[in-house]
C-alpha cells in the first residue's frame, strides 16, 4: 500500500506538473484540492486521465463517489487497489 | 417540437404539472415540484426588505427554484462565479441577503414559509440578474441582465439549434453559476421543455455513464473535451449534440472529439457580457474554421484597435459592444479570432487578469517586481525579482516556503487555476535585443536547456535467486554526465553525493522503501569513479531496519559503500 501511495504521489506530481513538490512533501491524508496541495479542476481531469492510462481506473457514474475518491492520496490508492 | 416559453410565461402560466423538468440521477422532478418550491421561496423572500440577493447553489434544480422564487418576489439575483473568500467579501459590499452553499454562515438554506406566493407580471426590463465576468481576478465586473435580454437570447438559441437538440435531456459539465452554463444547462432547456440533470457531471466517466442510459445534449468545456480518455466506451448514438464554450478548442482536440464522440463539437463564441454570439464546427476546409453569427447578431472590426464590435438583440441597447478579442471579418460575415487586446488570459475557461495577479503579488513585502505570463499549455508562470526582505526569506526559509506563502495569499484572492504553477526568481528580467521584456524571454527561463544525462546507463540488472533482497546493476557512467561539470575542471570524478542519490533512487525503485530519507551510516569512498567507466552497484534491502546497503565496485575493486536508512512511511 505504501508503495502504491508513493506511485500515486509521483503520478500526481507528473500529471499536475508540480515542479517544487517531492513525494515526501505530500501527506497521504491531506486534501488534494482547495486546501493541502491546492489542486484545481484541470488537475482533477489530468489526474483522472493519468490514473485511467496507468491503472485502467474507471470512475463510477456517481459524482459524489468521484469526489470521495479524489479526496487524498490514500483514498486514490484504495480506489486503485480495489480495481487492480 | 414543443413551443418555446418565455421565462415570464413559464413562471405564471398554469401548466401540465406532471411534465418533468429536471432529474437528479434516477429521480424525475416535475413542473409541479418546481412551482411548489419556487412559490415557497417567493413567499419567504417577499418578506425580506433587501432588493438584491446572492445565490450560490451546486444543485441545478434548487437553483432554478430559487431563481424563479426570487424573481417572483421582485428581487435581483447576483450570481458569484466562485466561492473564494475574496469574492464573498466583495459581494458583501453590495448584497446582504445570501442564499445557498455559502461558506460563511448566514446563507438561507431552505424556504422558511409553507405558504406560496405567485408574483405578478414582471416588466420586460425587470433587472433579473447580475452575473460576473468568469473568474476574473482583481476587479470582477457585475453585468446586469434583464428578463428581456434572457428571453431574447434563449429565442435565438432555439432558432439556431432547436431542431438539433430536440427534447433530448441536457447534461452539463460546466457550472450554472456562469452565464454559459446558466443559459445552456438551465434556462434554455426549461423554456423548450427539455429535462436537465441537476448535478454537474464533472468527469468524463460520469458523462459516459449518463450517455449510456439515454439520449443527451452535453454542455461541455474545452478543458474537459481536450482531456477525454481515449478508451472509454462512449454511446455515440445517444449523444445528440456536444456544445463547447469558454475558450478556444484546439483543432486537434476537436478532431479527437470527432473520433471518440462521432461528431464535431458545436463551439460557441461569446462572453458573460454578451451571451452567445457565434458558433462553428471544425468540419470546414479551413482550420481553424470561421465563426458564424447567431440569428440577429452582426459583427464588424473596429479599424483602430482591430477589436471586434458586435450588435445583438439581447445586448443592453442597440449600440455596438466592443469585444476584448481582436479579429478579422470575412466578406461573407464569417470571422476569425486573433487573440485578446488586453492582458486577460483564460485558464480552464476562467478569465484571469495578469495585471491583477501582478498587482496582488506586488503588495507583498517579499516582492520587488513580478511578471506573470501564460505557457502555451495553459498554465501560468511567474518571474519574480525579490526585495531585500524576500531574498532574506528565501535564504533562511527556502524556496518552497516562499512559494507557499505566495500561493496562500493568492488563493485568498483569486481562483485556484489563476495561481501560477511555476516560479522563477531572478536578479533582473530577461530582455530581448530591443530591451523589451517579452513572453518568449520569460518562458525561456523555465526551459531546462541542459540535456546532459543525470543518471548512469543501466546495462544489466540481476537479482540473485538465493538472495531476494538483493539487486545488482551494471552501470555505465556517461562521459558527458552533468555532474562532472566543475567537479573538477580537468580532472572529472563522480561526486559522492551523486553516488548516494543514485543509491537512494534505485533502492526506492526496487524495494518497498517509501518513507523519507532519514540518515546514512558507514559511508566510505575508496576509489574514484571517472567518465566512461563501467561499475557495478549492489543494493541489499534490510526490511527490518527500513534501510538499504549499497556498494559500488568494479574490476579495480571497491569504489564506495554505505547504508541508507529510510523513515517510516506516513502510513
Amino acid at each position: 500500500m505504501q508503495q502504491l501511495e508513493t506511485e500515486i504521489k509521483i503520478l500526481i506530481i507528473e500529471a499536475a506538473g508540480l515542479e517544487d513538490v517531492t513525494p515526501d512533501d505530500i501527506d497521504a491524508e491531506a486534501p488534494l484540492f482547495v486546501e493541502g496541495l491546492g489542486l484545481d479542476s484541470i488537475d482533477a481531469l489530468e489526474i483522472g486521465l493519468a490514473l485511467h492510462k496507468r491503472y485502467g481506473i474507471k470512475l463510477t457514474a456517481d459524482s459524489e463517489d468521484s469526489r470521495r475518491h479524489f479526496a487524498n492520496v490514500r483514498s486514490l490508492a484504495l480506489l486503485v487497489a480495489a480495481q487492480k | 417540437m414543443a413551443d418555446l416559453l418565455t421565462l415570464q410565461h413559464w413562471m405564471l402560466a398554469p401548466s401540465s404539472a406532471t411534465q418533468p423538468v429536471a432529474r437528479r440521477g434516477a429521480v424525475l422532478l416535475t413542473r409541479a415540484d418546481l412551482q411548489a418550491r419556487a412559490h415557497a421561496w417567493a413567499d419567504t423572500l417577499r418578506r425580506r426588505p433587501e432588493r438584491d440577493c446572492a445565490v450560490y447553489l451546486r444543485d441545478g434544480f434548487e437553483f432554478i427554484c430559487v431563481l424563479f422564487g426570487a424573481w417572483q418576489a421582485g428581487k435581483t439575483v447576483w450570481l458569484p462565479g466562485d466561492m473564494q473568500p475574496g469574492t464573498g467579501k466583495k459581494l458583501r459590499d453590495q448584497v446582504s441577503l445570501f442564499i445557498g452553499d455559502f461558506a460563511e454562515d448566514g446563507g438561507l438554506k431552505a424556504p422558511d414559509s409553507a405558504a406560496t406566493f405567485t408574483g405578478a407580471d414582471l416588466p420586460q426590463n425587470f433587472p433579473a440578474l447580475m452575473v460576473f465576468t468568469s473568474g476574473s481576478t482583481g476587479e470582477p465586473t457585475a453585468i446586469p441582465k434583464t428578463l428581456r435580454q434572457l428571453d431574447a437570447e434563449v429565442a435565438a438559441m432555439q432558432t439556431q439549434w432547436g431542431a438539433l437538440v430536440g427534447q433530448a435531456q441536457v447534461i452539463a459539465s460546466v457550472p450554472h453559476q456562469h452565464f454559459y452554463g446558466l443559459l445552456f444547462k438551465i434556462l434554455w432547456p426549461i423554456c423548450r421543455g427539455a429535462v436537465f440533470e441537476a448535478s454537474s457531471l464533472d468527469y468524463p466517466e460520469e458523462v459516459g455513464a449518463s450517455l449510456a442510459r439515454t439520449d443527451s445534449v452535453w454542455i461541455a468545456s474545452p478543458a474537459l473535451l481536450s482531456r477525454l480518455p481515449t478508451d472509454l466506451p462512449w454511446s455515440k448514438q445517444n449523444l445528440r449534440v456536444v456544445f463547447c464554450s469558454g475558450g478556444p478548442l484546439s483543432v486537434a482536440a476537436a478532431q479527437q472529439c470527432l473520433q471518440l464522440l462521432g461528431q464535431w463539437p458545436q463551439e460557441v463564441y461569446g462572453s458573460s457580457e454578451t451571451g452567445a454570439l457565434a458558433t462553428r464546427m471544425q468540419d470546414q476546409d479551413i482550420a481553424p474554421a470561421y465563426w458564424r453569427t447567431l440569428p440577429g447578431v452582426s459583427v464588424a472590426r473596429e479599424p483602430h484597435s482591430g477589436q471586434l464590435e458586435v450588435r445583438a438583440p439581447w445586448l443592453p441597447d442597440e449600440h455596438a459592444w466592443l469585444m476584448a478579442d481582436r479579429g478579422e471579418v470575412q466578406a461573407d460575415g464569417g470571422f476569425s479570432l486573433l487573440g485578446r487586446a488586453d492582458r486577460i488570459v483564460k485558464v480552464a475557461e476562467k478569465r484571469i487578469s495578469l495585471d491583477a495577479l501582478e498587482r496582488v503579488l506586488c503588495t507583498l513585502p517579499s516582492v520587488e517586481a513580478v511578471r506573470v505570463f501564460q505557457f502555451p499549455e495553459g498554465r501560468l508562470g511567474a518571474v519574480v525579482i525579490l526585495s531585500a526582505e524576500g531574498a532574506q526569506f528565501i535564504l533562511t526559509m527556502g524556496r518552497n516556503a516562499l512559494i507557499e506563502d505566495f500561493r496562500r495569499v493568492l488563493m485568498g484572492e483569486v481562483e485556484r487555476v489563476a495561481v501560477p504553477r511555476r516560479w522563477r526568481f531572478v536578479a533582473d528580467f530577461p530582455r530581448n535585443t530591443l530591451g523589451k521584456i517579452t513572453g518568449a524571454a520569460l518562458q525561456a527561463l523555465f526551459v531546462d536547456q541542459d540535456t546532459r544525462p543525470r543518471l548512469p546507463e543501466v546495462r544489466t540488472k540481476t537479482q540473485p535467486a538465493d538472495k531476494p533482497d538483493q539487486v545488482e546493476l551494471e552501470l555505465f557512467i556517461p562521459p558527458d554526465l552533468l555532474y562532472f561539470d566543475g567537479h573538477f575542471p580537468a580532472a572529472p570524478i563522480l561526486p559522492g553525493v551523486a553516488q548516494l542519490d543514485w543509491a537512494v533512487a534505485y533502492a526506492r525503485q526496487f524495494f518497498n522503501l517509501s518513507g523519507p530519507f532519514q540518515s546514512m551510516a558507514q559511508i566510505k569512498f575508496q576509489q574514484v569513479i571517472t567518465p566512461a567507466m563501467s561499475v557495478h552497484l549492489t543494493l541489499t534491502h534490510l526490511p527490518a531496519k527500513s534501510a538499504a546497503e549499497f556498494r559500488y565496485f568494479s574490476a579495480a575493486g571497491a569504489h564506495s559503500s554505505g547504508r541508507i536508512v529510510f523513515g517510516a512511511s506516513l502510513v
